[in-house]
């Protein structure tokens, strides 16, 4: 048990020290974990209360978070108006539900306090990328000099879902399995359609972003073993490429410290409360894949990815998203809820159904970018889409709305004022 | 006196000329020193003292006094911003944050008042100057914070502090100035009547500032001007104000900041046009401050007396500003120095009444009068660069920092 906890102290180090760049490259051995339990990341915006802009009240925020008790953790992102959050293990909705609620609400009183406002979304809609400011911490600085205008073109805001796998090679199966998936969760999430002040005429610019960077991409396919990964990480730390398992930038990683693996495309919600009904679909349907041992995707072309990845960004829930099992192009929605609807029959989380209506709830009325692209049309400018994001994230939401209360195209999101 | 003038070259006798070129002067300066890292303020500092009547005496009151109304226009904007900085429902709901921000206000004040008497000013004068002395500089910190980019949440706060300290020592003013005034040997009125009187002109300013906001509303839904064609009606409606408060006598800084603040939290939409009125600011802020170091006369400065009693006051004024702040637990230790730091700055009595020749002398002693002109002095000269310091302690500026 002693000596356990000593190795585990020492990869701990290691990883810390290939992380910040001060150490050789370091990838951990993968740490075994209960399948289905789940951890969620959330990017938050901090916001100035009066233009709305980003601001870089982070420190502040994360030294008041810091005072607090808690299960969860606050942390520090690349540029100071970035703030972290990530939720304790979590095994179902419901815990996921009630322990978002109480980290959006800490949160936000924390910001109030001192005089900033929170809010969720994938991109904020007229920052300039090179007003922002680097966090003070050496891992932000190095990465600022590495990556150049990147790093702060980086002002991005992502869900980041982990979901726990029992063992390495399980794990990289899965990923390749979600990895195909990833596209829908794009699509879902999609709600940064203005980017550097202008409609970009995707639902998710973020999502373009990431592409710039060159370790973003997915799990190459000939990896189909975790041996197979340690070698293609060993391959690449010998040219000096990556340091530690962090460098990878995929849309679906592996994440051994944790024994889990990590889907990171998603725009963070505009309500934190989605976060929890997204983390259980992608949970699901990992749990459904696990079941299904040694059968991999038929179908793993980088350029149908790419492909489907491209419209889920582009036009959110009403693009089609080509199944690379079948090679049929459905709606992104019927695949949605059949997936849901078929999940629903097997899950043993007892929460789930209120997961699906929220899911149902984020899809209708054409998704979260097509609510603010409703205020764009209506006549709103840039600064107020920002005001409106941020009042969504004030309040808590009062459960799933009945169809007829959730928000159409061209109508204001309910709980905001016009 | 025609041969005096004779003498001089042409371009001097017009007093557009001389203050555009006082002007000209102060934004070569500020860029020089802007980059050597020094405050671009400065430049209209040293522009004013060498033209000014420490210097060449081109630029004195009675020139000033031909272009009051220009200047009274950039205070307008200037105030106009000061009441759009203060955020209402967070200096309310804010509770303990809000509550030291006030009490910094009062503890100045009372500070202020304590020193003057204890350096044997009257009551009534010592009064009538700590009111003065509640207000914090706004022309000092908006320059400053749009100098150095600085953006944070000690910048917020000390932005919400210049409006609720201005509105605080307006009607410290008001009860002050009817005292000096009903006990004038010449007095018209008692103390009440004076009292009603200049609570009369609150009244009305704040009257006229509703006003003016209910037609700033109306001609932008009217127009259905989106945020990008706003500052064009405000900019009309900010001039009808200063002048409704001019010819009515009524408060025209209660009047300017309600505007603002009434901008900032009855209208939630679209409550944004930073970025299209920065220019004029920019420039009105270098004007204004270029017109208060001319009339500065830095002699005052070499009567120990006046100066032990400014150097006092302002030490004071920034000791008691942080001891207000120690009950909130929102902000580090370095932010609250922070704040009381760029928080140091003072204003004159025109400032208050929006009335930049007018300086209170009327109503206060020699002694008194030393003392206001020794603060006014070294307000000019360390208020801009305490100001600049407590914003780089912070840590809120966004000056040197490149991709990292």
């Amino acid at each position: 048990m002693v000596d356990a906890t000593l190795e585990q102290e020492r990869f701990d180090a290691a990883q810390a020290l290939a992380v910040a760049g001060n150490g050789p490259a370091f990838l951990p051995p993968f740490m075994a974990s209960q399948l289905g339990t789940m951890g969620i990341e959330l990017e938050l915006m901090v916001l100035d209360r009066l233009t709305y802009d980003l601001m870089p009240a982070a420190p502040d925020i994360l030294r008041l978070l810091d005072m607090q008790s808690k299960k969860w953790v606050a942390t520090p992102e690349i540029t100071t108006s970035m703030l972290e959050v990530a939720t304790s293990i979590l095994n179902g909705y419901e815990g996921a539900a009630a322990e978002i609620e109480e980290i959006r609400a800490s949160v936000q009183r924390a910001a109030f306090q001192v005089g900033a406002a929170m809010s969720g979304g994938g991109a904020h809609p007229f920052q300039k990328w090179n007003e922002q400011r680097i966090y003070p911490k050496e891992r932000y600085r190095e990465s600022a000099k590495k990556y150049g205008y990147l790093a702060k073109m980086f002002t991005v805001f992502g869900m980041h879902v982990h979901i726990g796998i029992p063992n390495a090679d399980e794990a990289i199966r899965i990923c390749a399995w979600l990895t195909q998936r990833a596209p829908l969760f794009i699509a879902l999430s999609a709600n940064s359609p203005c980017w550097q002040g202008e409609d970009s005429g995707f639902c998710s610019a973020r999502s373009n972003v990431v592409g710039a960077f060159p370790m973003s991409g997915t799990l190459p396919s000939h990896i189909r073993t975790w041996r197979h990964f340690e070698e293609h990480f060993a391959h690449l730390a010998g040219h000096g490429i990556v340091n530690s398992i962090k460098d990878f930038y995929w849309d679906v990683r592996p994440k051994p410290e944790y024994g889990t693996i990590e889907l990171r495309v998603l725009d963070t919600p505009l309500h934190p409360a989605y976060a929890a009904a997204l983390a259980c679909y992608a949970r699901e349907l990992c749990v459904e894949v696990a079941e299904t041992e040694g059968q991999w995707p038929l179908d793993d072309s980088r350029e149908l990815y790419a492909w489907n990845r491209f419209n889920a960004a582009k036009d959110g829930v009403e693009a089609n998203w080509i199944d690379p099992s079948t090679g049929v192009a459905r709606p992104v929605r019927l695949v949605v809820l059949d997936d849901l609807e078929r999940l629903a029959r097997r899950t043993t989380d007892p929460g789930f159904s209120q997961a699906c209506q929220m899911i149902e709830e984020i899809m209708r009325g054409g998704g979260q970018a097509r609510w603010l692209r409703s205020h764009i049309d209506s006549g709103a400018g840039m600064n107020d889409l920002s005001r409106v994001a941020s009042e969504m994230f004030e309040h808590p939401l009062p459960g799933p709305m009945p169809a007829a209360a959730a928000p159409a195209a061209g109508q204001p999101i309910a709980g905001v004022r016009a | 006196m025609n041969e005096e003038l004779a003498g001089l070259p042409l371009w001097m006798l017009s007093p557009l000329a001389v203050v555009g070129a006082g002007l000209l002067l102060s934004q070569v300066i500020g860029v020089l020193l802007q980059s050597r890292g020094w405050p671009k303020l400065y430049g209209a500092v040293i522009a004013g003292l060498l033209l000014g009547v420490s210097g060449l005496g081109m630029v004195d009151a009675a020139l000033l006094t031909q272009f009051q109304e220009l200047f009274n226009a950039a205070s307008a904007l200037v105030l106009f911003e000061v009441g759009r900085k203060m955020d209402l429902a967070w200096l309310w709901r804010s509770g303990r944050q809000g509550g030291v921000l006030v009490l910094g206000c009062v503890l100045r004040g009372l500070g202020a008042w304590a020193i003057l008497i204890a350096f044997g000013l009257g009551w009534g004068e010592a009064a009538f100057i700590a009111a003065i002395l509640i207000a914090v500089n706004p022309v000092v910190f908006s320059s400053m914070v749009s100098d150095s980019s600085a953006s944070g949440v000690a910048t917020y706060a000390a932005a919400n502090t210049v409006g609720i300290s201005n509105l605080a020592a307006l009607l410290a003013l008001s009860g002050s100035l009817a005292w000096m005034r009903s006990h004038n040997l010449n007095a018209e009125f008692g103390f009440s009547e004076e009292l009603l009187r200049q609570a009369s002109k609150l009244a009305l300013g704040a009257a006229i500032a509703v006003v003016c906001y209910g037609l700033y509303a109306m001609a932008t839904r009217i127009s259905k001007a989106q945020a990008g064609l706003r500052p064009g009606i405000l900019l009309a409606t900010l001039m009808m104000d200063l002048g409704l408060c001019s010819v009515t006598s009524s408060s025209a800084l209660l009047s300017l900041l309600l505007i603002g603040l009434l901008l900032r939290n009855a209208e939630t939409r679209e409550n944004v046009f930073q970025a299209q009125v920065k220019t004029a600011q920019d420039i009105g802020y270098a004007l204004l401050f270029m017109m208060s170091s001319a009339l500065v006369q830095i002699e005052h400065l070499f009567q120990w007396m006046p100066l032990m009693v400014a150097l006092l006051v302002f030490a004071a004024r920034i000791g008691l500003t942080r001891l207000a702040l120690r009950p909130s637990g929102a902000w580090s230790a370095n932010k609250k120095h922070a704040i009381a730091l760029s928080l140091c700055s003072l204003v004159g009595f025109g400032s208050l009444v929006v009335d930049n020749s007018m300086t209170g002398a009327s109503y206060m002693g020699d002694a008194a009068a030393r003392v206001m002109a020794a603060l006014s002095a070294l307000n000019v000269l360390i208020g801009p660069g305490l100001t600049w310091w407590g914003l780089k302690l912070a840590d809120e500026t966004h000056e040197g920092d490149k991709h990292g």
